[in-house]
């Protein structure tokens, strides 16, 4: 998904992608006990491929209690979601363990299905006779622990670039010039529709300043000016590793920052009480 | 080996309060402002939301060191106004642009196709 921001400054836009990336909280698997492990990864690196595989949350993710403040001993229905996962190679073949396999007990989660994976993502190959029998628990986290947490594969954003042309100096080109001028930008920002120099995108622009270069060259420095927009707008893309939808990311993280604002305002407040602190 | 518990980013210590404000002895109407938890996340926009509070004089974050998980946030304003006020008052302004910042972007959600994370829930 992408959308853009504007009317607020850089600071506000930054705090929006950080928090995405190491705040919003998701589902992923913490706790793994592996009964039988013949298969040909060890223990740790099986558990590390499970804890990275997206879990589908059907529920409010920050409505689930963390497994660390619980009042449950161990973990229970309101902080986890338990797994199962049991494949045993009879066949003469190798096969593959991939994430369909992997059994929720509870229907409150699944691992991510995707049309776009209809194999499911591997997680271990079986010959012969090997065995995989493992029960796994999946917690509430956030990025900031592990990376396994984070809802997104990428979330950037973007200043928007303010590119003006010059079509009275542009005219007065020839049209080999025109050309070169457009092959001067090495993110081809530039094309030419029906002899005249276009912007298809401005987004692709790199603010190589390639073209302004190229400009001075042929003594026409007023061709073209290459800047970020005054004031800014910013243009964010988010992409996720399937276990959120890009808009409830974008709308967690509003939330999480306002939370976090709040609980420094509520503390302010008791503290001028405690220690009358001017008003 | 050495490597810091990552959960010490966001469990608070035994005996640490998340806020601490003390006020500067040497500087009129100054303060610094001690939050544990936090990072440049927050720093970052509380000191752009001071810095556009023309009582401000001075507004600056850091965070002394990356293994301790504080900032410390200072601010010395105008007599006519103090820290504390003028702290208030620039989170006050940051929850109102996050609340508008989330009312637009939900509205901006239906007519492009999106479900909005309750509407999603519901199905």
């Amino acid at each position: 998904m992408t959308f853009s921001l504007e009317g607020t400054d850089a600071s506000i836009a930054n705090a929006l992608r950080r928090v995405m990336i190491a705040e919003t909280p998701t589902v992923a698997i913490h706790f793994v006990r592996i009964e039988n492990n013949t298969s040909p990864l060890n223990d740790e690196m099986l558990s590390h491929r499970l804890g990275l595989i997206p879990i589908v949350y059907r529920g409010d993710v920050r409505q689930l209690n963390s497994n660390r403040d619980c009042d449950c001993q161990g973990n229970c229905a309101r902080c986890s979601v338990e797994f199962e996962l049991h494949v045993r190679n009879d066949g003469e073949d190798t096969i593959e363990v991939t994430s369909h396999d992997l059994r929720a007990l509870s229907d409150m989660a699944v691992p991510l299905d995707d049309e776009t994976l209809p194999r499911g993502i591997l997680i271990c190959k079986l010959g012969k006779f090997q065995e995989i029998r493992l029960t796994a628990i999946a917690t509430k986290g956030v990025g900031k622990e592990h990376a396994k947490w984070s809802p997104v594969s990428t979330a950037v954003f973007q200043y928007e670039p303010s590119i003006r042309l010059n079509y009275r100096l542009l005219d007065e080109l020839s049209p080999q010039d025109r050309q070169n001028f457009v092959g001067s930008c090495p993110a081809r920002v530039f094309e030419i529709q029906d002899g005249r120099v276009v912007i298809p995108d401005v987004y692709r622009c790199t603010y190589t300043e390639e073209c302004m270069r190229w400009a001075e060259q042929v003594g026409k420095p007023d061709l073209v000016t290459v800047k970020q927009l005054e004031p800014p707008r910013f243009r964010f893309s988010v992409e996720t590793t399937g276990s959120l939808k890009p808009a409830e990311i974008v709308q967690s993280c509003l939330i999480t920052i306002q939370e976090k604002i709040r609980k420094i305002e509520d503390l302010l407040v008791t503290k001028q009480e405690e220690q009358q602190l001017p008003q | 080996m050495n490597a810091p518990d990552r959960f010490e980013l966001f469990v608070l210590p035994p005996d640490t309060e998340k806020l601490t404000v003390t006020q500067d002895t040497k500087v009129p109407n100054a303060a610094v402002f001690k939050i544990y938890l936090e990072d440049h996340t927050l720093g970052n926009i509380i000191r752009c939301q001071l810095l556009k509070d023309p009582t401000v004089i001075f507004a600056g974050y850091q965070q002394p060191h990356p293994l301790e998980n504080y900032i410390l946030v200072r601010i010395q304003t105008a007599p006519q106004n103090n820290p504390v006020a003028a702290f208030q008052h620039c989170l006050a302004e940051l929850q109102k642009e996050f609340a508008s910042i989330y009312s637009q972007f939900e509205t901006q959600l239906a007519p492009h196709g999106w479900r909005t994370a309750d509407e999603r829930r519901e199905m």
